[in-house]
């Protein structure tokens, strides 16, 4: 039988062919045995052939083809032996075809083998790098999987988008446009989750038989074979692995799903890992650059931070601020607002770009920021201020999204920082945080600044009053160095600070060994006195509110020299702040004194000589001790001896003047009964008026119990005599002189009243002046001096000062 | 009746007081300086003294702080009898050891009641 190679026959029509392969037993066909095959009995009688036998060439059981003998000679037709051989003779083909086809199998897997060996080892190499994964791909595939043409197409779950990275047709690249999932092969792929084989010619893998009963969409002309897996793994579709064929119907077999599914499961690891890398490289990349936000907002507020350090000045720090601050948070326009802390008025203090408020003071939506802040103490970030009704934005202020941070230091309100953008919801969240951030230390600046200036102006202020202070000082000094006085001063302690230099001539001391030095170094020098000072000074300051008008005078004698020391207590309120003492040479006073006192002294002894004998020698005559005397001798005698009393009383007086004067009337203090001193002046009252004969009524009113009074006898008794003796004087006889003494507060008052001649108003001023007696020819009869009141005067006076010594 | 010796320079008053006391009935011994009156006072022992102040050779002072240095006479009083009246002065008598100063003037009749005043404290003590 004639057949050309490749040429295929239906078994249905050739029984005996197919008996034979099915039986894998021997048929013989031959043109004497009549009723046999009669599509072979016609073949042989047309090549003339007398019979054939159809051997099955079997391999383990299994018949794998046929051979056919045949021959023309008809009388020798097949022998047993003859078919035998022939069996034999198959059976040695069949093994060898088989021999063949196994070989060739194997051939082709060991090939695959080191294929998919080269290509799995490819991919991991390549690992993250699609890039690398898809030139792999499209150099390796081709040689594994001899695909007129193949593609690699990619699945975006999130999208639902196919990509084709890898696509080859003729060995070359094919441009597949991505598509999303859809009716066609890949999608099913996908969807399904399995491979796809479709080719050939039976109705069950034709590929239009497939596409039909799936309801798969064409959408390549042409095409005859497919088949594609899913890249997958772990129940995640990456994609799909597909070989197609446009010629060759019969061009992919079942044996290629695996091969291409082991391809695919490289594919899919190395698509994972890449996954899970590139997801890992987002992650690295988002938080990379949420950490550059953040440290660019650290920066931001690190170097709004320094900035704010380094400086005090109030108004460069807020304007850096808010510099800085409207380029970290990409605002346009910014303002700083501060609360005056006297007058709660709110004040732009700094402001950047424009705020559509020209500077004229803060806008309405500025203070109701401001209200709502101081409200809510916290930053306040506002998306849109045009969509917002509790906001005003002002008509031509392009104000949309604003954020406002207050300024506190502690619990106190120190103003605002606000940001403003033309763009709506141009702040985030970390904008917010950075703002609060940066409005802290924008507070602790301004604070900062403000009680910086608050102490520059006290320190300027006190530098002010130091410098006065000084002025003062310098020109105090110039005036203490310039009197003529000696003036020291001395702290609470007793330390000297000022000697000037009249103080150096009377004391004969150099400023120089005495400023510094303590007062009571000064006892060398002053002996008992400069103690005393100290203990004057100890004294005021452990009681310095009572030293008000306390003072310490001494008179020193220096050599021949005589020096007063006045020291007096400084005060102020309560506290003893040391004392100044003027200190004076006295010795040209002293010395006037003492020619004074000698002159008085000479004088009165002078005077009282020859008034003496006048007086004795006409007492003597009045007497009768010169014998009998005639009454008008006795008128003559009187006038003389009222003459002498009279110039002696003037000696008396002018020599109690003199003692006063020279402040020499020390005064005895010691208690004193007053009721004694009034009896003592009224005996002697009562002695004139006998002497004198001339009567009057004395009246005499003294308490009972009158306390006992601190007192120089002798000088109180003065003191009233020359009252009464005055009374006396000036009262014509039978007139009355009363002396009372009463208790008033914690003194007791004397007075004396007479019925006399009385003392003219216009008089009263002048009636303690020395020698003034009036006018009064009442007053010129009687004799006097016109000292007795001023002497009382004196004595008073003196008693005062001592008294308060 | 005492024995009174008065000091005096100046003759009118040593004379006033002469008169004086020898007409309320005392014997009177006249000095004229203090260096006079030591030595009447030596010679009479008198009761007491009436002594001026000032006076030549020696004052009142002098004579009365030597007279106060003798044992035998320190007990004779000394009255200072002068015109000198300052504090000064009069506080100087007494330092010198006088019982009393009484100032000129005075009166006859008053001084000689006084002098009767320390005839009787002298007789007394």
């Amino acid at each position: 039988m004639q057949l050309a190679p490749g040429a295929t026959l239906d078994l249905s029509d050739y029984p005996a062919r197919n008996q034979a392969l099915v039986k894998r037993d021997h048929f013989i066909v031959s043109r004497q045995n009549s009723d046999g095959d009669k599509r072979e009995l016609a073949q042989l009688r047309e090549q003339k052939m007398q019979g054939r036998v159809i051997v099955p060439l079997v391999v383990r059981e299994e018949a794998i083809g046929l051979v056919e003998v045949q021959t023309a000679d008809p009388v020798h037709t097949f022998t047993l032996s003859g078919v035998r051989l022939a069996r034999t003779m198959a059976s040695q083909a069949a093994v060898s075809i088989e021999n063949a086809r196994l070989q060739a199998e194997a051939y082709k897997l060991v090939e695959e083998s080191f294929a998919l060996q080269e290509i799995s080892q490819r991919l991991s190499q390549v690992t993250v790098n699609l890039d690398a994964m898809y030139a792999v791909l499209k150099s390796q595939l081709p040689t594994l999987l001899k695909a007129q043409a193949l593609f690699l197409a990619l699945y975006d779950k999130g999208k639902e988008r196919v990509t084709y990275p890898v696509a080859l047709r003729d060995g070359k690249p094919e441009k597949i446009r991505a598509h999303k999932l859809r009716n066609d092969l890949v999608s099913w792929v996908i969807r399904n989750r399995t491979p796809l084989l479709a080719g050939g010619a039976s109705e069950f893998s034709n590929i239009e038989a497939i596409m039909h009963r799936e309801g798969i969409e064409r959408r390549e002309a042409g095409l005859v074979a497919y088949c594609g897996v899913p890249i997958a793994t772990g129940g995640e579709v990456y994609g799909v692995l597909a070989v197609r064929d446009f010629d060759n119907p019969y061009a992919f077999n079942l044996p290629d799903v695996p091969v291409l599914e082991s391809v695919a499961s490289q594919i899919a690891a190395t698509l994972q890992k890449a996954g899970l890398l590139t997801e890992l490289e987002d992650r690295v990349q988002e938080r990379t650059e949420e950490l550059a936000n953040e440290r660019d907002r650290s920066e931001t507020l690190f170097r709004i931070t320094a900035e704010l350090g380094t400086t005090l000045d109030v108004e460069r720090v807020l304007h850096q601020a808010l510099d800085m601050m409207t380029r970290a948070v990409g605002a346009e326009h910014a303002a700083i607002l501060l609360i005056d802390p006297a007058t709660q008025e709110v004040t732009h203090r700094t402001q950047l770009g424009q705020t559509g408020t020209n500077g004229a003071g803060p806008s309405d939506l500025e203070m109701q920021l401001m209200e709502w802040i101081t409200a809510h103490r916290e930053t306040l970030r506002i998306a849109d201020a045009t969509a917002d009704a509790r906001w005003t934005v002002a008509d031509g202020d392009r104000t949309r999204a604003v954020m406002a941070a207050p300024l506190l230091q502690n619990e106190d309100l120190l103003g605002l920082m606000v940001l403003y953008s033309t763009r709506p919801a141009t702040f985030d969240e970390a904008h917010q945080k950075l703002v609060t951030a940066a409005a802290a230390q924008v507070a602790s600046a301004v604070n900062n600044a403000q009680l910086y200036r608050l102490t520059r102006q006290q320190a300027e202020r006190l530098a002010e009053l130091l410098r006065r202070e000084q002025t003062e000082a310098a020109k105090s000094q110039a005036i203490l160095e310039g009197v003529a006085d000696g003036v020291m001063v001395a702290d609470s302690q007793g330390e000297i600070l000022l000697f000037n230099s009249a103080a150096e001539r009377v004391l004969g001391l150099g400023r120089g060994e005495m400023v510094g030095k303590h007062i009571r170094q000064l006892a060398g020098v002053f002996g008992g006195a400069a103690r005393e000072w100290f203990r004057a000074i100890e004294a005021w300051a452990a009681n310095p509110a009572s030293v008000e008008q306390d003072f310490l005078e001494q008179r020193l004698e220096l050599g021949r020299r005589f020096v007063s020391v006045h020291l007096s207590p400084v005060t102020m309120g309560e506290s003893f702040l040391g004392v100044v003492s003027v200190i004076r040479d006295i010795t040209r006073d002293v010395e006037v004194d003492r020619l004074k006192s000698e002159f008085v002294s000479t004088v009165s002894h002078e005077l009282r000589t020859p008034m003496t004998s006048i007086k004795g020698y006409a007492d003597l005559l009045l007497l009768g001790a010169a014998g009998a005397v005639e009454e008008r001798q006795r008128q003559f005698l009187e006038i003389i001896k009222n003459n002498a009393d009279r110039l002696s009383m003037l000696v008396n007086d002018l020599l109690d003047i003199s003692r006063i004067d020279q402040g020499r009337a020390k005064l005895n203090l010691a208690p004193v009964s007053v009721a004694d001193v009034i009896n003592d002046v009224v005996k002697h009252l009562k002695g004139r008026i006998e002497d004198q004969n001339k009567p009057m009524r004395v009246k005499v009113s003294v308490p009972g119990k009158l306390p006992p009074v601190l007192a120089d006898y002798d000088r109180l008794t003065q003191i009233v005599t020359n009252l009464v003796d005055n009374a006396f004087q000036y009262t014509p006889a039978e007139g009355t002189i009363a002396v009372t003494a009463s208790v008033t507060e914690d003194h007791i008052q004397v007075d004396v009243a007479d019925t006399g001649i009385g003392i003219a108003p216009e008089h009263l001023e002048r009636v303690f002046e020395r020698f003034y007696r009036g006018e009064d020819p009442l007053v010129m009869e009687t004799a006097g001096t016109g000292l007795g009141l001023a002497i009382v005067q004196n004595l008073v006076g003196d008693a005062r000062r001592q008294d308060l010594g | 009746m005492a024995k009174i010796l008065i000091a005096e320079d100046e003759r009118d008053i040593r004379d006033l007081v002469t008169f004086t006391l020898q007409y309320a009935g005392h014997e009177v011994y006249q000095a004229q300086n203090g260096v006079e009156a030591v030595e009447m006072v030596k010679k009479h022992k008198p009761e007491l003294i009436l002594m001026d102040v000032r006076m030549p050779k020696m004052t009142g002072y002098e004579a009365c702080a030597a007279l106060k240095k003798n044992a035998a006479l320190r007990d004779i009083p000394v009255v200072f009898l002068s015109a000198m009246g300052q504090d000064q002065e009069v506080q100087a008598g007494l330092d010198a050891g006088g019982i009393a100063y009484i100032l000129k003037p005075f009166a006859p009749d008053e001084l000689n009641r006084r002098v009767n005043e320390f005839l009787e404290q002298a007789a007394k003590r």
